[in-house]
């Protein structure tokens, strides 16, 4: 059996199924003949099911919609011809396996031919794109913890694991440096994304950390990064398409449990060495399939939960913690006291908490092998998860435990797949999905605001529901049809089809419905008088009463397309095609007039226009050698996916129409908010009204609103890509790839705060940045708003990367049972924006910029220069049956980039969270463009002191030395190398009959087991990092003469000098034990 | 395998350099003397910076120790492995920055660091020492508003100003070379508070004398100690 990874292009000649294809000659004086009329019958020897074709006129035939694994028997019959079959053939998925034959006269032998096929997929003629076919056999022998999809598609080249830092969260896969919103998921088929795209997996069950299928389920996983297959779409990452099991002839089955706790945990990386926390998590589960009618109906079904109870770790006053707050617990008792005294609140607790994390997978499938010519495929996937979310605890908030709520989500999708042969030159494939996903954040029975009380400067207690979860519930349904029909004709295969998605949406998100108070002190908690309060609520002559209106709309996107797959010769394939997709949305947002008045060509009710998105692709695959030692495949082609549809809704949910919104105060404020008689104002935290513009209490009558709007002209996005690779078989088994990609983006998402007027001075005297007006009155172009987003196209950003790659099979010559392979990959990404965030303000003021209404294109903040893979997996046979399995897993990658900026708002764009890209000074600089504010207080340094130590840092770094006298790019810098090495071992020992038992030990990061100081994964929050700050003056950070007003002080992170955080989680040594019966 | 490996290590090799890594230059350390002022905690553990751990006993300083530079760094305080001052206790110092830091305050109240006193650089052929001054003392006479003057055993003034507690003087004061007698006075009196005899100033070097409370909790009882 083949087990290499291969990293060479991909044909994909369907989504859910393969297809075997080929010539049928007879030899006549000493040449070939093309033998039409001849029949190929496969049989899938596991199930019985019978696929035929008829030997066309040039000798060539073609089985599509077979069902992928095998072993299949393939014969070749003709009267007055003696047949031959092969035998033990495969069929993977998405590719066209080829089997000739050439058959001799009945007279000339004397019984059929029998041979055993050979393969190698890493020549198959249908290969032209870039793709990687993770085999069952490879999914078992993957090192694996959480059991996820990610943690086998990270064989690809391109495709880098990303996690959520400093959790045990699911991670996601990006592909070819995008952010994994971008790719497109599939189950047999049919999308299994996280539509909405709230969750860094980017999978259905993603926010409640469930995988979105058992890994247990999945026969085959394909990876794809430039399918020239026009059918394959949805994407300008990569195409994940896994492939479930089904049921055969023979029953079969397993049952597994896979545990650990807190002992299979290392230390924390910090000084204190700590053990982790009480953690448990195991893993249950089984499969189980056969026949129901043998050869006819088939079944497999597939079930797995998953208990997992994982602590948050935090120290209180440790300064050698690796997450320290530094409070005592008396601050919080008193805190805690004063909830439940003063406002009859149970503001929960301080001790650790413990996050449950429970999932159930469930998957059934059916196959009905009506007869040769027709199968019907059903399949049903269940999804439950719960989890606890939003108790945060870091260096500087510690959510009590009412600041929790439960996260529930639950997702159906049902499958059915219907592949015929209509006639010895016409086959159809009809595909038919519907998908349910509903989320939801259950909060306690006493509705209380979020409050944030400051225990020191910066510092703060959280309790109450979280701010974004007082009411947020989510449900998404598609029905997807897809239909295509192939036409054998010749040496062409053509095959026309459309793909048809159609969405509803229905989405809860009132950011602060009960109220946000923030208290200067627990004295201030104590009188009700907040310095900042904000506060949602509906506009019930809108909603019609409804006080949690919610966002309901929709859109389709219908696709038809055309392709020809043409063979043009033995060593030449080439296949060509041409889609059409068109997005329409047939749902009109509310109409907001004050909006229209004040910003003329605009409507919060437009939503984009019809616009057709063309995807014309050319690939090719040609054996130059002529005896598939030597192959040159490759093309290019437009590719084209969708946004993450929280950023289409975005328009729906804020039109300033059905919500109103108000805040008052400022953050980290130490002034309490006055009233009108000067007097602070004392809000009433029980109130059975949240305190609004109009209320005799509430101070002013001011209520804006965020406008959100999607340009009329918006486009889903596109990649242009193209790649050409070689491949060259350097002996038996062993295999060497090159393959360079290039990508350039059309229709990138870019976002613009258009409420924002320009400032007088124009630009920034330092580095020519445009200013904008900043706090004062004149900084808005119209004030009823606060932000006015807007979502829009351009065609800026490109990828370009080189890999090559060195596949050595298990059936290799010098050691057989060792498969192995050693990549590398070199590559860059750049764009205008990373899609990091959902709602449209952090989209827009989360990217680094000189100019966030003007972005210009930077490294992507998924942009991999370098990554080293290394997979190795050796099988020894003992005696029969007893088999001892060892994989090593190496992942060794650039850090992700990240960018500096200021701590204020230099440009005055009133962005919060430091936007603003830093102007790196030169040595002249110092007083003539730039002075140092003179430090005050605690900090006893001479502005002397303070440029010496900025110039210091500047020199140490190249990066920040080639950008003297500029403004340094978006994601300019780095955070450090990260290594990655797991390991899992499994030992097979037989029982009776065919059964068996297995023992596997999966260990992550095992550079960590191996020395404490290893495996450390660094990382920069939200990889942008507030380097420099000012000293503003009047809004400005310039003095009198134009000079730039710089503050700067070493940071300390993690209570350690510089910027980089410890991954908590993912810097330690994991480990888990797992038991599985086979049956 | 042997050829693998060999492939694998040169390939990290050559792209494991961490290219654009973002690593901080350790600026030249502080250096920092802590006196114990304080007026319960007749011996101070003073940690700073997690690192450098200094016991400091009342009415004395701790050698110039080395602390890192241009970050805010902690100085954590305890008695009797009590933690008794923290929260207060921040400071930036200026890489190569000399620096004084007074404990003062009662271990019921937590310590806070009071007068930071930046030293001076001084001439290498200066002539003339230079002293300064801290009022560390929590002095009671009412009728003076707390006010204490120096002077020396001559009767010279040593500086202009009159000091209430937990003031240093503003500017450094010039003196001759020599041995001294120093006596602390309730200002606007010849009522000597405290004398502190046979000092040996040299020619080129800069002296901090200070007054603290030799007996707390009992007000008056008054030490004049310099280094």
């Amino acid at each position: 059996m083949i087990s290499i990874v291969s990293t060479v292009g991909v044909l994909a000649q369907g989504v859910t199924t393969g297809s075997l294809g080929g010539r049928v000659q007879r030899k006549d004086n000493g040449k070939t003949i093309p033998l039409s009329g001849a029949t190929v019958k496969a049989v899938h020897v596991p199930t019985g099911a019978t696929y035929g074709a008829i030997v066309r006129s040039n000798g060539a035939y073609t089985i599509k919609g077979m069902r992928t694994g095998g072993p299949y028997t393939v014969t070749a019959s003709f009267i007055g011809y003696q047949s031959q079959s092969r035998t033990g053939i495969t069929i993977r998925l998405g590719e066209t396996s080829t089997t000739d034959f050439v058959l001799e006269e009945s007279s000339t032998t004397t019984q059929d031919v029998v041979v055993k096929a050979t393969q190698d997929p890493a020549f198959d003629r249908s290969k032209t794109g870039s793709g990687t076919v993770v085999t069952d056999q490879m999914i078992q022998a993957a090192p694996t913890i959480n059991r996820s999809i990610s943690d086998v598609a990270r064989l690809n080249p391109y495709a880098n694991q990303v996690q959520t830092a400093g959790s045990d969260g699911l991670q996601g896969v990006s592909i070819g440096g995008v952010n994994s919103r971008f790719n497109n998921f599939q189950v047999d088929g049919a999308v299994a994304n996280d539509l909405f795209a709230l969750s860094t997996a980017g999978t259905a069950g993603g926010q409640a950390n469930a995988n979105p299928i058992s890994l247990d389920a999945i026969e085959e996983l394909k990876v794809n990064v430039s399918p020239y297959d026009i059918r394959q779409s949805g994407f300008t990452g990569g195409l994940i398409n896994a492939v479930t099991r089904g049921g055969t002839n023979t029953w079969t089955g397993s049952a597994f449990m896979y545990g650990r706790n807190q002992d299979f945990v290392g230390a924390s990386p910090d000084a204190n060495r700590r053990p982790f926390d009480e953690f448990s998590d195991l893993q249950l589960g089984g499969r189980i399939g056969g026949p129901i009618l043998e050869n006819k109906v088939l079944f497999h079904l597939t079930a797995e939960t998953r208990q997992r109870r994982t602590p948050i770790e935090v120290g209180l006053n440790d300064p050698n913690a690796l997450n320290n707050f530094p409070a005592s617990s008396s601050v919080m008792d008193e805190i805690i006291r004063v909830a439940r005294d003063r406002w009859n609140y149970d503001a929960g607790a301080w001790d650790p908490f413990i996050v449950r994390n429970n999932t159930v997978n469930l998957i059934g499938r059916i196959d009905w092998n009506i007869s040769e010519h027709h199968k019907v495929q059903i399949r049903h996937n269940f999804t439950y998860a719960l989890q606890d979310r939003n108790v945060q605890r870091t260096a500087v908030n510690f959510s009590l435990s009412s600041q929790g709520n439960e996260f529930t989500s639950i997702n159906n999708q049902t499958v059915m797949q219907w592949n015929g042969i209509l006639s010895d030159d016409l086959s159809n494939e009809l595909r038919v999905s519907f998908t349910r996903t509903n989320d939801e954040r259950v909060l306690g029975e006493d509705p209380f605001p979020q409050v944030r009380v400051q225990v020191a400067s910066g510092v703060n207690v959280v309790l109450g529901p979280e701010r974004s979860s007082q009411a947020n519930a989510l449900d998404q349904t598609q029905l997807a049809i897809t239909d295509d029909l192939t036409w054998f004709v010749g040496d062409h295969n053509i095959t026309i089809g459309t793909h048809n998605e159609f969405n509803w949406f229905n989405n809860l998100f009132i950011q602060d419905y009960y109220g946000s108070y923030q208290f200067p002190s627990i004295d201030a908690f104590r009188d009700g008088t907040p310095n900042q309060y904000q506060v949602s609520w509906a506009n019930e002559s809108v909603t019609g009463g409804e006080q949690r209106p919610r966002t309901t709309w929709s859109m389709m996107q219908v696709g038809l397309y055309l392709m020809d797959e043409w063979q043009v010769n033995d060593d030449l394939r080439l296949v060509g095609g041409f889609r059409v997709d068109a997005p329409i949305f047939t749902t009109t947002p509310y109409e907001n007039p004050v909006f229209a008045a004040r910003f003329p060509g605009r409507s919060t009710s437009e939503v984009p226009q019809l616009a057709l998105l063309y995807s014309p692709r050319l690939g090719f695959n040609w054996d130059v050698s002529g005896d598939r030692t030597t192959q040159l495949r490759g093309g290019t082609g437009l590719f084209t996916g969708r946004v993450a549809a929280v950023w289409l809704s975005n328009q729906y949910g804020n039109t300033g129409m059905d919500v109103f919104r108000a805040a008052i105060g400022g953050n980290n404020s130490q002034n309490v908010i006055i009233g009108a008689d000067g007097n602070p104002i004392e809000f009433d935290l029980r109130s059975d009204r949240t305190p609004r513009p109009g209320d005799s209490t509430f101070p002013g009558s001011i209520s804006t609103s965020a406008i959100n709007i999607t340009d009329q002209n918006f486009r889903m996005p596109q990649v242009w890509r193209s790649t050409l690779g070689i491949d060259q078989r350097l002996a038996d088994g062993l295999t060497l790839s090159i393959e360079g990609m290039y990508g350039a983006f059309l229709n990138t998402v870019d976002y613009a705060n258009i409420n924002l007027k320009p400032s007088g001075i124009g630009v920034s005297p330092i580095d020519g940045r445009p200013m904008y007006a900043g706090e004062n009155g004149d900084s808005l172009v119209a004030r009823e708003f606060t932000q006015v987003l807007l979502l829009r196209s351009r065609n800026e950003g490109y990828q370009y990367s080189v890999s090559g790659s060195i596949n050595l099979a298990d059936n290799n010559r010098w050691l057989p049972g060792l498969s192995a392979m050693l990549t590398y990959t070199y590559g860059h990404t750049y764009d205008l924006n990373s899609g990091q965030a959902a709602t449209a303000i952090s989209q827009w003021n989360g990217t680094d910029a000189i100019d966030p209404n003007n972005a210009t294109i930077g490294r992507s903040n998924f942009d991999v220069p370098h990554r080293v893979v290394f997979n190795a997996s050796y099988r020894h046979v003992w005696a029969p049956g007893y088999t001892t399995t060892v994989t090593l897993f190496y992942a060794g990658s650039s850090g992700r980039p990240f960018s500096l900026s200021y701590i204020q708002d230099y440009n005055g764009d009133n962005a919060l969270g430091g936007n603003d890209l830093i102007y790196v000074p030169r040595a002249e600089d110092y007083n003539s463009k730039v002075v140092i504010v003179p430090p005050s207080g605690t900090d006893l340094r001479t502005p002397d002191q303070v440029w010496t130590q900025i110039m210091d840092l500047i020199d140490s770094n190249p990066v920040l030395k080639e950008y003297q006298g500029q403004i340094l790019p978006r994601n300019a810098l780095r955070e450090p190398w990260v290594h990655q090495l797991d390991l899992r071992f499994l030992q097979r020992i037989p029982t009776t009959r065919k059964q068996s038992l297995e023992i596997s030990l999966d260990i992550q990061n095992l550079l960590n087991l191996l020395n404490a100081e290893w495996g450390l994964q660094r990382f920069v929050n939200f990889q942008s990092f507030n380097l420099f700050g000012l000293g503003l003056v009047g809004g400005k950070p310039f003095d009198e003469q134009g000079r730039l007003r710089m503050t700067y002080t070493e940071p300390v992170t993690n209570g350690r000098p510089g910027i980089y955080f410890t991954d908590n989680f993912f810097s330690r040594w994991r480990m888990q034990l797992g038991v599985r019966y086979n049956f | 395998m042997k050829n693998t490996a060999i492939i694998l290590f040169l390939v990290l090799t050559l792209v494991g350099c961490n290219e654009s890594v973002l690593e901080f230059p350790v600026p030249l350390p502080a250096r920092v003397r802590v006196v114990n002022t304080s007026r319960d905690a007749d011996t101070l553990s003073v940690i700073i910076d997690s690192t450098t751990s200094l016991k400091v006993a009342r009415g004395t300083v701790s050698d110039i120790t080395e602390v890192g530079a241009g970050r805010p760094i902690t100085f954590l305080v305890t008695y009797r492995d009590v933690l008794i001052g923290r929260d207060t206790a921040r400071y930036t110092l200026g890489a190569k920055g000399s620096i004084v830091l007074f404990a003062r305050g009662s271990k019921n109240k937590l310590v806070s660091f009071n007068s930071p006193v930046q030293d001076t650089a001084l001439a290498v052929d200066e002539p003339n020492a230079f002293v300064k001054f801290t009022n560390a003392s929590e002095y009671d006479f009412v009728e003076a508003g707390g006010l204490v003057e120096v002077f020396t055993g001559t009767g010279d003034k040593v500086f202009k100003e009159q000091y209430p507690p937990d003031i240093t003087s503003p500017r450094w004061s010039r003196i001759a070379p020599g041995t001294y007698t120093f006596i602390l006075r309730e200002a606007g009196t010849t009522r000597e508070l405290a004398r502190l005899d046979n000092v040996l100033l040299k020619a080129g070097a800069s002296y901090m004398l200070f007054s603290y409370d030799r007996n707390p909790p009992t007000l008056d009882d008054i030490g004049l100690a310099i280094f």
